[in-house]
């Protein structure tokens, strides 16, 4: 089959890409041109520059395809405006969704947790696939959420008219490379173990998912037939707070070691009950691979592994 | 490695089964359909290659002796088949004086006799315990593993004692300790017993290492009743420290042997049980309801249920944002839109989004500038040609000039758009507006900075932007007040609202970065609120029944709101309501 993946480089479509290589599907990437050297497996895809407000650049790589992951899509707020969410969200997936009309049988969507309507409170969990939606937060959240559900009405109401099925993953905090927002929570607690209480109250319960389970989860949901135009939620098995975080840092830092000081302090704060369940996907067989430990080790180490190279460059580079 | 779960159909065998196939494990189940008695042939038969046998007997619905000659039977098989190991699950029942032990009761611990005055459970556990043991040879090594009630959330007879200590409290609670072991790790201490080589012919304690007194018990529960079903329970959102009570099971004999801990806390157990329990509350209407409320127009676009399906709705400014949005939500609420702007192209794409959306209704455009009381005339007819009725006029054009213009008719612009207009166009489509119908006018908190000099309707003495606009919008407060009074309860709903600070252009045309004032304003963009928002906001006017029956309201954003008393003053209103009816007039 004729696979098209757009926003290749990203969180999510690298592990999408990854995952495409494992099958035997022909695969082509839609990149913005100034990332291309950033795609990976390069010399097994083919590669259409051009953005996603470019028709004709989107012609030509829609040309001959059958199946579309779009993980094109921006998200974390505040460093990006308003403005630029509802340009590439909102109206490049409408354009990507118009250019697709005709060969495409199936469109795959990577949306966000973020659509859903608020679910801080333990009182509504767990939340599953079929939650109402409702853009919330602050006005800049608010922008993410409503660019996002514009971008989704545009696949719905395509596939309402027959132009495709659509499949539409909505991943909970998402965790790999190229995931800032996991990143700077550890890079934080590793400054300061004390900013974990600001920061539990700031993000309180989380359910990460890795980027391979998203990946694994887009494939599944590009061709099992429970999963055909549906929403989908995905996300990691176990709810964590930043102080689960910060005691499972610990406990990486110190294999072997059985006197963590934060393990109870991540207990007491942890509900015990999920936040999400992703009922469809689990009904359909998938199950996440990776869990919170795996995540921070990978972060840890990659960390580690910028450490050690900075180390040779001087601090501050004088200019000329 | 193969295994095999007798009584597999009981909420545990399926979870072990589960735990043994992730770990590649063969698993076959023995269940109540094989070989009852006497075919001791065919049983030996299905053991033949199976390397543990697990006995999940006790969790049988059968009578005691039915139940004691089944496992005798199974192992007398597993025997003969030559199955290495052969595992029991038992129950922590069996010990005589658990109350009065000193410390932790170890596995030596007396256990009851079987005589009377002992309980029942112990009774069971006891009898299979000794049906498990007997005849035993070295073919087959026995482990017998002790185990308290579960956290199984599944089984309605672990949740009705925790369901009645959160009601109760203490009363309700047994006085020792609580030691319950978490389903999950029931099956991972199942897996440790077939496995660990030093296990064989041991019997072990499986139980949470933490024992949870009666009290802290009662207090966990109702804190977690309170954490899952109340809407803000921040004072309840971290677990308290307790007290540690001593556990009535000692569990180091499994923790050093079968390298056993609970992966899981009783914590965790809890809240799970108490997660269901409040489930089950909230289908009985006990707790409150946790639906999500969402907006009224949020909740008929999601549902798609067309509040305004055959409703005509005039929006003025519908070519670019609050207003374009607005046409859009209107439309997709199956209102049939009539659309005015002045720019053409983007009517027609406008028209286009609509037809081609499966969720918007058709709607026209008409191209009109409002700044010209002849085009407002003009549109009038034809929508009142098109249309016998107008179930809603929403005047939401509106502007901002960096620097002073006056219109065709020689008024001053800002007053013209933001206010005569929309007057001229009320006044001209009123009579076809039913009385269920609705006029809504776009206003500005900015209006109550401000106030209304009749000397100086037209900003000729000293222009500032910001200043003319909120005049503009105090006058047409003013108008929406009078015109409520005019109107009547009776007659059309008339509302204003202010949607706040919006993403729209109207700080940002042209001349806008030679004033400092509008410049600020528009740098903080990505603090407004967006066009779709406001857009919400003013459908709800038509739709949310909290608002959609009142008239002569104000509303910011989503609350009603106070009428600033100034344009509340009747006098006033009624003069500017000549004035403004002679400037329609003179235009």
């Amino acid at each position: 089959m004729k696979v098209l993946v757009t926003g290749p480089t990203g969180a999510v479509g690298q592990y999408v890409l990854e995952a495409l290589m494992r099958t035997d599907h022909d695969v082509r990437v839609f990149t913005l041109p100034d990332s291309m050297h950033r795609i990976n497996y390069r010399d097994r895809i083919e590669m259409v520059p051009g953005d996603l407000a470019d028709r004709d650049a989107l012609d030509e790589a829609l040309d001959g395809i059958e199946l579309v992951f779009h993980t094109a899509l921006i998200s974390p707020p505040p460093a990006i405006d308003p403005d630029m969410l509802e340009h590439v969200n909102a109206r490049g997936t409408r354009n990507l969704v118009k250019a697709c009309r005709g060969a495409v049988s199936r469109f795959v969507m990577v949306s966000s947790n973020n659509v859903y309507v608020p679910h801080r409170m333990p009182n509504l969990w767990p939340l599953t696939d079929d939650a109402q939606r409702e853009a919330h937060g602050n006005p800049s959240q608010q922008a993410l959420g409503e660019s996002l559900i514009r971008a989704e009405d545009a696949v719905f109401e395509a596939a309402e008219t027959g132009a495709f099925d659509f499949a539409m993953l909505r991943p909970s905090i998402i965790s790999g490379r190229k995931s800032p927002f996991v990143d700077n929570l550890v890079t934080q607690l590793i400054r300061n173990p004390e900013a974990a209480d600001g920061l539990r109250r700031m993000w309180d319960t989380m359910q990460w998912t890795h980027g391979t389970d998203i990946g694994t989860a887009a494939l599944l949901a590009a061709d099992h037939p429970d999963l055909r135009n549906q929403s989908i939620l995905v996300a990691g098995e176990e709810p964590i707070t930043a102080y689960d975080v910060l005691s499972l840092m610990w406990e990486i830092m110190n294999v072997g070691r059985e006197d963590n000081p934060y393990a109870e302090l991540a207990a007491r704060h942890n509900v015990g009950v999920p936040k999400f369940y992703p009922a469809k996907l689990r009904a359909a067989g998938w199950r996440p691979r990776m869990t919170a430990k795996n995540c921070i080790q990978e972060i840890l180490g990659r960390l580690e592994f910028y450490a050690s190279t900075s180390v040779n460059f001087p601090a501050y580079m004088p200019v000329e | 490695m193969k295994g095999i779960i007798t009584n597999a159909g009981c909420g545990i065998g399926a979870r072990l089964a589960d735990a043994l196939a992730q770990m590649r494990w063969e698993v076959e189940a023995l269940d109540t359909g094989v070989a009852e008695v006497g075919d001791a042939a065919a049983l030996k038969a299905r053991l033949r290659d199976a390397d543990v046998l697990f006995v999940l007997e006790l969790h049988a619905d059968l009578p005691r002796a039915a139940r004691e000659d089944r496992i005798r039977q199974r192992l007398a098989a597993a025997e003969a088949a030559g199955v290495s190991r052969a595992v029991l699950l038992s129950s922590a029942e069996v010990y005589a004086d658990a109350a009065g032990s000193r410390g932790p009761v170890r596995e030596t611990a007396p256990l009851y006799r079987d005589e009377d005055g002992v309980p029942e459970a112990a009774r069971i556990a006891l009898g299979a315990e000794q049906a498990f043991q007997a005849g035993a040879t070295t073919a087959t090594e026995r482990v017998i593993l002790r185990v308290p009630d579960l956290y199984d959330r599944t089984d309605p007879a672990a949740l009705a004692p925790l369901r009645a200590i959160m009601f109760e409290g203490t009363a309700a609670a047994a006085p020792l300790p609580l030691q319950r072991l978490h389903p999950d790790d029931l099956s991972s201490a199942l897996i440790a017993a077939a496995r660990v080589p030093a296990a064989g012919g041991h019997v072990f304690n499986i139980a949470d290492p933490m024992g949870i007194g009666p009290d802290v018990l009662a207090y966990e529960l109702q804190r977690l009743g309170r954490l899952l079903s109340e809407e803000d329970p921040t004072d309840d959102r971290v677990r308290p420290e307790y007290p540690l009570e001593q556990p009535v099971l000692a569990t180091d004999k499994a923790s050093r042997l079968l390298d056993f801990r609970p992966r899981r806390s009783a914590w965790i157990g809890l809240a799970e049980c108490a997660q269901e329990i409040v489930f089950g509350l909230r289908a009985d209407g006990l707790v409150p309801d946790n639906t999500p409320k969402v907006p009224a127009v949020i909740a008929a676009l999601e549902s798609r249920s067309r509040p305004l399906a055959g409703k005509v709705c005039v929006v003025t400014g519908a070519t670019s944002g609050i207003g374009r949005e607005l046409a859009v939500i209107l439309s997709r609420c199956g209102a049939h839109v009539v659309a005015v702007g002045r720019n053409a192209t983007a009517g027609a794409e406008l028209l286009s989004e609509l037809e081609e959306r499966p969720s918007c209704m058709p709607g026209e455009f008409i191209a009109a500038d409002l700044s010209a009381m002849s085009e407002v005339r003009k549109l009038a007819d034809t929508i009142l040609a098109r249309h016998a009725r107008v179930d809603a006029l929403i005047n939401n054009a509106g502007a901002v000039f960096a620097a002073r213009k006056t219109t065709a008719d020689g008024y001053e612009a800002t007053f013209v758009v933001n206010y005569l207009a929309p007057f001229l166009l009320t006044k001209l489509l009123v009579d076809a507006i039913p009385a269920e119908g609705h006029i809504v006018n776009l206003s500005s908190e900015i209006h109550r900075r401000s106030g209304l000099d009749f000397s100086d309707l037209f900003s000729s003495r000293n222009y500032q932007p910001l200043e003319a606009y909120a005049r503009a919008k105090f006058a047409n407060m003013m108008f929406s007040n009078a015109l409520a009074d005019r109107l009547g309860p009776e007659g059309p709903r008339v509302a204003t609202i202010s949607p706040g600070m919006v993403r729209t252009e109207i700080l940002n045309r042209e001349g806008a970065k030679d004033r400092p004032e509008l410049a600020a304003m528009n740098r903080a963009r990505n603090r407004m609120i967006s066009p779709e928002k406001a857009g919400t906001y003013v459908a709800s006017m038509l739709i949310d029944p909290k608002l959609s029956g009142l008239t002569g309201i104000y509303v910011d954003q989503d609350s009603l709101s106070d009428i600033a008393p100034a344009t509340a003053n009747r006098e006033a209103g009624a003069y500017l309501w000549s004035v403004s009816e002679a400037l329609v007039e003179m235009a």
